[in-house]
């Protein structure tokens, strides 16, 4: 079902998702399993690797990166990921190979992923550095584990040149900006780590942490300290030298930014595999949005009718995503780069929008002939800033004519 | 034709609200066996639209024609004209009433006799009916039946021996209440032969044969055929069909002095015949028309807009097909700067609004959105010319205006003796006069007012209820205009003024209004990426003010593969919900926010 127009060219990106968990966080809403047996690992494993096999045999030339996520791909065990890793470097080097990993799954066995140089880039799930927060979150991996880790991903880095990317949360309950700043310190003390994920932490629906705040049993921080929070933080790792590029995503130089993740706010095209995988591409002069189902025996035994579903995106759905998209990123709107993509000319069609924008927020924002950007404090409004771009793009009429 | 009038007995019932009106006609249609008893069947047959079905009221009034075969053997035809159940229809009432020689008075066994009873057996007293008490829910435990009968002997001077007692749920006494209708309420007289003379007491629109109008025949007779002219317009029609109210309309060769029914004259709008109007015959005219007929005038006045601009021809086509049925109801066109396109419509009163608004938004499925409701206002100018207003925004300079003038009513509220303190203190604060005080027995008191209709249009009601815990009731009607010391308030969203916020209030109320609506507005309105002021202000002074806080932070932590799909539908869902809000300035106003407003006119409780 992936049309070989997708699959074989070269700017093709991939995603694979491993649903596995020792035991999942309290925060987190994506689709993993607890404690899967042996038995079932192997066969999502097996039917894995057919389906990447049958993808690699159709390209003539290697994705340009591959992000292997999860749950806890550390869970597949490093022969596996091996395989996996050999396979998709089998048509040339995959450019950006990255592999997400929590800090117990880091063992010894694991060096052969980077020893290897299959495996360029190493994404490490720290999320904090201070026991009472790990409580709070639930993560499985104990303080000193995590710490382990950390030095792991210092010997990674310095013998084999993996880079090296750290998620770190804040706005626990209960947590002060010092807490992070502390945690930030340790991470970047043996300046191996080029790249720093920092969410604020969010209370998705159908987590027990969402649960816990309904309930009253947890405290969050309030809006406006958190919004201290993050300008403190950001700050903070840009005197440090990380540089935001995203919203969520500090980077020491253009170079170590995340490729992978680049594409996906660029909308370029990628494929998903694996349950609950989601995938972007084109089909001739169609977008097709691929989701995996969120079923691990269905991805299992069924054929790619049965375990994705296929949608087309309309243009009113892709202007949507593509604003989405843009204005979370530090480089903001490439106005020539909309008017490339969709048959409407930007500020034209925003100029109602551009024009209360340069009214009221003037000073967090920046707009030029060839960009629409958000500074910080506008950052900090993001959502709201996308509510007001995406309001006139809800009264276009579908299909739009070019 | 051709039947006999000495067996026909014509009555309408008059209660409260909630007394069992609607359950005491259907159980009428059952015992008389005109509806079947297979098939599914309706709850209170006679109240045919939804809302009146839920709100346990009739709004518009119905009938029908019942065959009995009474104790004597006589088959007797016995016409019930259902009447609306709200003080804002009282005349719609009057007309029914004027339409029958007898009522039957319906008593709560349990509530015992409340305003809206007495008002209504006035009126049926003015018009010579004959009355019979009846006393319902004898069934219920609380039933307290020898109070009640105290009370028609003391309240109301009927004979408490003619009393029926009848649990209009379970059918208990109804078939003694038949008997009674027959005996004690006379047969219509009038005279068969002389120029046809019927009363217009109703009248409904039908899409396939235009407007059914519903009528008494007190003299004469009609047929098919027959040039009828209408007494007020002079309109003359031709009769297409006549008929008598069963579970439909069923054709008749005519009908006659006596008689209760319907006829079709090829009358395309309901605008076009007038409810208490008679009806003559065009080449054999009567001398004089019926009494009692009179214009109806709206007493509410209020603009409605639909929430999404783009709507307004639906909201056209709605309020239109709403007009086919309610005469009452008139429009005209509107704009407001903060609405857009609307339509400035007059109501009878606040539950004629509030029905308006539910049937556009259910049956046509619109958001709108009402602007604060008014009365009608009389102006006079220093130039000495007079201007009546109803509309805020028409309030003119201030400078240029020598006085205004409010309508008034005369109120009669009957309570329990417990709750007089409140409700004279409520009065008080409704700027009400008290003009009487009517110990009615040991236990209960009639209160007499006149206040100005705007106080008691908002809320009133509802307070009264709460003062009184339910018990007392409120009857009232329009006496004049009294001199009044009037005053725009604006409101001011983020600076801008909402002209559809706007409202005209007596000047002591003005500051208590705005900080009222301003304290709503601050919860109802959502908080955006910049804080809003919200201000209330006559003329150039502010009165009052509150301020909504902006976001400080609202941003999503994650965005990557999956999670630009989800949020982009989280973005569709929004929007979905933007549907409901009116963009003022910069500033989105949930519908909610107006309504909120609109229901927000005191802040002293």
């Amino acid at each position: 079902m992936i049309t070989p127009a997708c699959a074989s060219y070269s700017g093709c990106s991939l995603y694979i998702h491993v649903p596995f968990c020792i035991r999942k966080c309290d925060y987190c809403p994506f689709f993993s399993k607890d404690n899967e047996s042996a038995q079932s690992v192997n066969l999502y494993f097996d039917a894995l690797f057919k389906e990447l096999n049958e993808i690699v045999f159709s390209k003539d030339r290697p994705f340009e990166t591959v992000f292997i996520g999860g749950g806890n791909p550390g869970l597949l065990g490093a022969e596996r990921l091996m395989k996996i890793a050999r396979l998709l470097n089998e048509k040339g080097k995959v450019r950006e190979f990255t592999i997400e990993m929590n800090p117990e799954s880091l063992t010894d066995d694991m060096e052969v992923l980077f020893s290897s140089s299959k495996v360029t880039r190493l994404s490490i799930g720290i999320q904090s550095l201070d026991e009472r927060h790990l409580k709070t979150l639930m993560r499985s991996a104990s303080l000193s584990a995590t710490l382990k880790a950390l030095e792991r991903t210092a010997y990674y880095h310095d013998r084999y040149g993996t880079d090296i990317s750290v998620d770190l949360m804040t706005c626990i309950p209960s947590q002060k900006v010092e807490d992070t700043i502390a945690d930030i310190d340790t991470i970047i003390r043996r300046g191996h780590v080029d790249h720093i994920s920092l969410y604020n932490l969010t209370y998705e629906e159908g987590t027990k942490l969402a649960e816990r705040l309904s309930s009253g049993s947890l405290i969050p921080i309030a809006e406006v300290q958190q919004r201290e929070f993050l300008i403190t933080l950001w700050d903070y790792l840009e005197e440090n030298g990380y540089h935001q590029y995203e919203i969520s995503n500090f980077s020491r130089t253009k170079e170590t930014r995340c490729l992978h993740n680049e594409r996906y706010w660029n909308l370029s095209d990628y494929i998903g595999v694996g349950p609950s995988a989601v995938g972007t591409f084109h089909d001739g002069e169609s977008v097709i949005r691929r989701t995996g189902v969120s079923d691990i025996e269905t991805y299992c035994t069924e054929n790619d009718e049965k375990r994705y579903i296929f949608e087309e995106l309309s243009s009113k759905e892709q202007i949507l995503e593509y604003l989405l998209v843009s204005l979370r990123k530090n480089e903001g709107i490439d106005k020539n780069d909309f008017n490339k993509r969709f048959p409407i000319d930007f500020s034209t069609f925003f100029s109602t929008q551009l024009k209360m924008i340069e009214r009221q927020f003037g000073s967090i924002t920046v707009d030029t002939r060839d960009n629409f950007r958000l500074l910080r404090d506008g950052l900090l409004l993001c959502d709201s800033f996308i509510e007001l771009f995406a309001d006139p793009v809800f009264d276009l009429s579908d299909p739009l004519d070019r | 034709m051709g039947k006999d009038s000495h067996y026909t007995r014509n009555f309408c019932i008059i209660a409260h609200i909630d007394h069992g009106k609607s359950t005491l006609a259907d159980r009428f249609i059952d015992m008389a066996k005109l509806v079947s008893s297979r098939g599914p069947v309706q709850q209170q047959m006679l109240d045919n639209m939804d809302i009146e079905r839920e709100r346990g009221i009739t709004i518009k009034s119905q009938a029908v024609t019942i065959p009995y075969v009474a104790a004597d053997g006589h088959s007797y035809e016995l016409n019930l004209v259902d009447t609306p159940g709200h003080v804002d229809f009282s005349y719609e009432v009057s007309r029914a009433i004027g339409s029958c020689e007898g009522a039957l008075l319906l008593i709560d066994a349990s509530q015992g006799v409340e305003a809206q009873t007495l008002a209504n057996m006035y009126m049926a007293m003015e018009l010579n009916l004959e009355i019979i008490p009846v006393i319902n829910k004898i069934d219920l435990p609380s039933a307290d039946i020898d109070a009640c009968l105290h009370q028609i002997d003391h309240d109301l001077g009927l004979d408490p021996d003619l009393a029926c007692l009848v649990s209009a749920k379970s059918g208990l006494g109804v078939d003694k209440l038949f008997e009674a209708i027959v005996e004690l309420i006379p047969p219509p007289r009038g005279d068969v032969n002389a120029p046809l003379r019927a009363l217009i007491f109703d009248s409904h629109y039908d899409p396939y044969r235009g407007v059914i109008i519903h009528f008494r025949v007190f003299d004469g007779s009609v047929k098919k055929g027959d040039s009828i002219q209408l007494y007020s317009t002079k309109a003359v029609h031709t009769v297409e069909e006549v008929g008598i109210f069963k579970m439909g309309l069923v054709v008749t060769d005519g009908l006659s002095a006596g008689d209760v029914g319907y006829f079709i004259a090829g009358i395309k709008t309901i605008r076009d015949i007038r409810v208490g109007d008679t009806v003559t015959l065009a080449d054999n005219p009567c001398t004089s028309p019926l009494p009692g007929f009179k214009e109806v005038k709206p007493v509410v006045f209020s603009s409605i807009y639909p929430v999404d601009s783009n709507d307004y021809e639906e909201l056209q086509e709605a309020i239109d097909r709403l007009k086919l049925n309610d005469a009452s109801l008139v429009y005209e066109k509107d704009s407001s700067a903060a609405l857009g396109f609307g339509f400035r419509c007059g109501f009878l009163g606040m539950l004629h609004l509030e029905v308006v608004q539910e049937r556009i938004e259910r049956e046509f499925n619109l958001s709108i959105v009402f602007t604060s409701p008014s009365v009608q206002y009389i102006v006079h100018m220093k130039d000495s010319s007079v201007i009546s207003l109803d509309n805020p925004l028409e309030y003119p300079e201030p400078m240029k205006v020598d006085y205004a003038e409010e309508p008034y009513i005369r109120a009669e509220i009957i309570t329990p003796t417990t709750y007089v303190g409140n409700i004279m203190s409520l009065c008080m604060e409704k700027r009400g006069i008290q003009s009487a005080m009517n110990y009615l027995d040991e236990k209960r008191v009639e209160l007499v007012y006149e206040m100005p209709l705007a106080e008691v249009l908002f809320e009133f009601y509802d307070r009264l209820k709460s003062v009184s815990r339910g018990y007392a009731s409120f009857d009232y009607h329009v006496i004049g205009y009294r001199k009044t010391d009037l005053v725009r308030l604006d409101i001011l969203v983020n600076g801008e003024p909402v002209d559809a916020l706007s409202q005209l209030v007596f000047k002591d109320n003005a500051t208590y209004r705005a900080r009222a609506v301003c304290e709503r507005l601050k919860d109802e309105i959502p908080r955006q990426m910049f804080r809003i002021p919200i201000q209330g202000a006559i003329g150039g002074s502010i009165i009052a003010r509150e301020t909504i806080n902006a976001y400080r932070k609202d941003v999503t932590a994650k965005c990557y593969g999956g999670d630009i799909g989800r949020k982009r539908k989280l973005l569709e869902k929004q929007k979905e919900g933007k549907k409901r809000m009116k963009m003022v300035g910069n500033v989105e106003i949930p519908q909610q926010a107006f309504l909120a407003v609109l229901k927000t006119t005191d802040s002293k409780n």
